[in-house]
């Protein structure tokens, strides 16, 4: 099967990061790279791919908001949040599926999050 | 002396004393005993922007406090007011820093300062000294402020240069029997460098957290503190092996605690790695942990460098180090205050005990539950 995600982050060297460092150490196809918390809701939508990457804050509006949106929009795929500053955000325990890597632990919390999930 | 020479005596002195208080920078206020409004110095009415003869709106002086502020003033005039459930409060040290509303409608931050007068028949009452400290709170803020925006903007580009670490790794992995080996030494040395860099740039941000009091503690799980500070020592074993220092450890059986794994970790990392930065070649460095009556009392104690009284003293202070600290070892001081705070943070103490070129002991009491 192959392994599909979006990568929603507003700092372009973050999300190319995060799409090479699938792309060349997982093999994971990077179906779209949204750069906003709207891009990241149409994407997601449009391209429903296996897993989606987040991050919680992306201004204007805040990934957690885009989650909401996806999830109501139908969208069912694990969400990983990543977070760039512990502890900050809401409730949000109404949120499924969800998975949180900080940015400080990087790729390396990624990987665990992949194995986890056997891709 | 006639009875109108006195007087004339008495009028000098009054005139001589409200001259002195009106030239200076703090206004005062005088309260009877049940809080009423007697009368303010001219200092106390121009800072506030009001003529002379002013008196506070009915409802009394608290109505002119910013509503965020209004909790701190009626906790500092309990206290003033001794209440038993309270700590008293102490006149010569004491203050509590609040913003009024001025007569242009404009909020200023002052610090307010209290003396009881009760004791004294004469007068009685209270005084309340005001000293516009808006320009201190207002550069706090600011730098602050500055301290998380640079904190937070640096983060990025860290995390960026780890992923990309982590992809030339694999990459060259593949061709690793081709390389030279200042090649991979060479990617470690960069690794190690932004893993300091990212320490360095979190401190940053917890310690402008802490001057501004939003310093929260994410997550409160039952700890084995016992594995912990054995992940801890081995984590730090190459570091204590590059200086060559011996660590170990004792740790009597005991109760878990309630804490953030993650914050406890990284107050027992820094301590450990103080230590062994600050030992002597051939040093040795020991962690200990007793259960006690007020929850966990753990020592780090080391053979190392030592300090004087005055380098103790100044030891929370951010970004203080002493010149004996600069020679002997790269840091920024900010780890040991962002340690305190944690600890702090977690309801529990943090103190030293150091003597020049003998070593230094560290000891943390962590409560089994945090407040």
């Amino acid at each position: 099967m192959t392994v599909s995600v979006v990568i929603c982050d507003d700092d372009p060297q973050i999300r190319d990061m995060w799409a090479d460092w699938l792309e060349l150490l997982r093999d994971i196809d990077v179906v779209g790279r949204a750069a906003s918390g709207e891009e990241a809701i149409s994407f997601i939508l449009e391209k429903q791919p296996t897993f989606a990457m987040v991050d919680r804050s992306m201004p204007p509006g805040d990934g957690i908001t885009a989650i909401r949106a996806v999830r109501a929009g139908g969208y069912r795929g694990p969400i990983v949040v990543v977070s760039g500053e512990d502890g900050e955000g809401a409730d949000e325990s109404d949120l499924t599926d969800v998975h949180y890597v900080s940015k400080a632990s990087g790729p390396s919390a990624l990987a665990t999050f992949l194995d986890g999930m056997g891709w | 002396m006639t009875n109108s020479e006195l007087r004339a005596g008495d009028h000098n002195a009054r005139y001589l004393y409200e001259t002195a208080l009106g030239a200076l920078p703090t206004g005062v206020i005088h309260l009877s005993a049940d809080g009423a409004f007697l009368g303010a110095t001219s200092a106390m009415e121009r800072m506030l922007g009001h003529p002379s003869g002013w008196e506070p709106p009915e409802g009394g002086l608290l109505e002119l406090v910013h509503p965020d502020d209004q909790e701190v003033g009626v906790a500092a005039l309990a206290r003033l007011a001794g209440n038993p459930a309270l700590e008293p409060w102490d006149s010569t040290t004491d203050s509590a820093d609040l913003r009024v509303r001025n007569a242009d409608g404009d909020y200023r931050w002052l610090e307010a300062r209290g003396t009881d007068l009760r004791q004294d028949p004469q007068v009685t009452g209270y005084l309340v000294s005001f000293t516009d400290v808006t320009s201190r709170v207002e550069a706090t803020q600011y730098r602050s402020q500055f301290f998380r925006t640079a904190a937070h903007e640096l983060r990025a580009p860290v995390a960026t240069m780890l992923g990309r670490l982590d992809i030339l790794e694999a990459t060259l992995e593949k061709v690793k029997a081709d390389l030279p080996t200042t090649v991979p030494a060479t990617v470690e040395h960069l690794r190690s460098s932004a893993l300091r860099m990212q320490r360095l740039v979190g401190d940053l941000m917890d310690s402008a957290r802490m001057d501004s009091g939003e310093f929260n503690l994410v997550r409160r799980d039952n700890v084995d503190l016992a594995a912990l500070i054995t992940k801890e020592v081995a984590d730090l074993a190459v570091e204590a092996a590059e200086r060559n220092v011996t660590i170990t450890k004792r740790v009597t059986p005991g109760p878990k605690v309630t804490v953030d794994p993650v914050r406890i970790g990284q107050v027992i990392a820094n301590l450990l790695s103080n230590a062994c930065r600050y030992g002597k070649n051939g040093g040795a460095v020991m962690v200990t942990a007793d259960p006690t009556r007020d929850g966990w009392c753990i020592r780090f104690v080391d053979t190392g460098i030592g300090m004087d009284a005055e380098t103790v003293a100044r030891l929370g202070e951010p970004l203080f180090r002493s010149e004996r600290a600069k020679e002997h070892a790269v840091g920024t001081g900010l780890g040991f205050a962002v340690t305190k705070g944690i600890v702090e943070a977690h309801g529990g103490t943090l103190t030293v005990e150091s003597e020049l070129d003998r070593g230094t002991t560290v000891t943390v009491l962590l409560p089994y539950e945090a407040d």
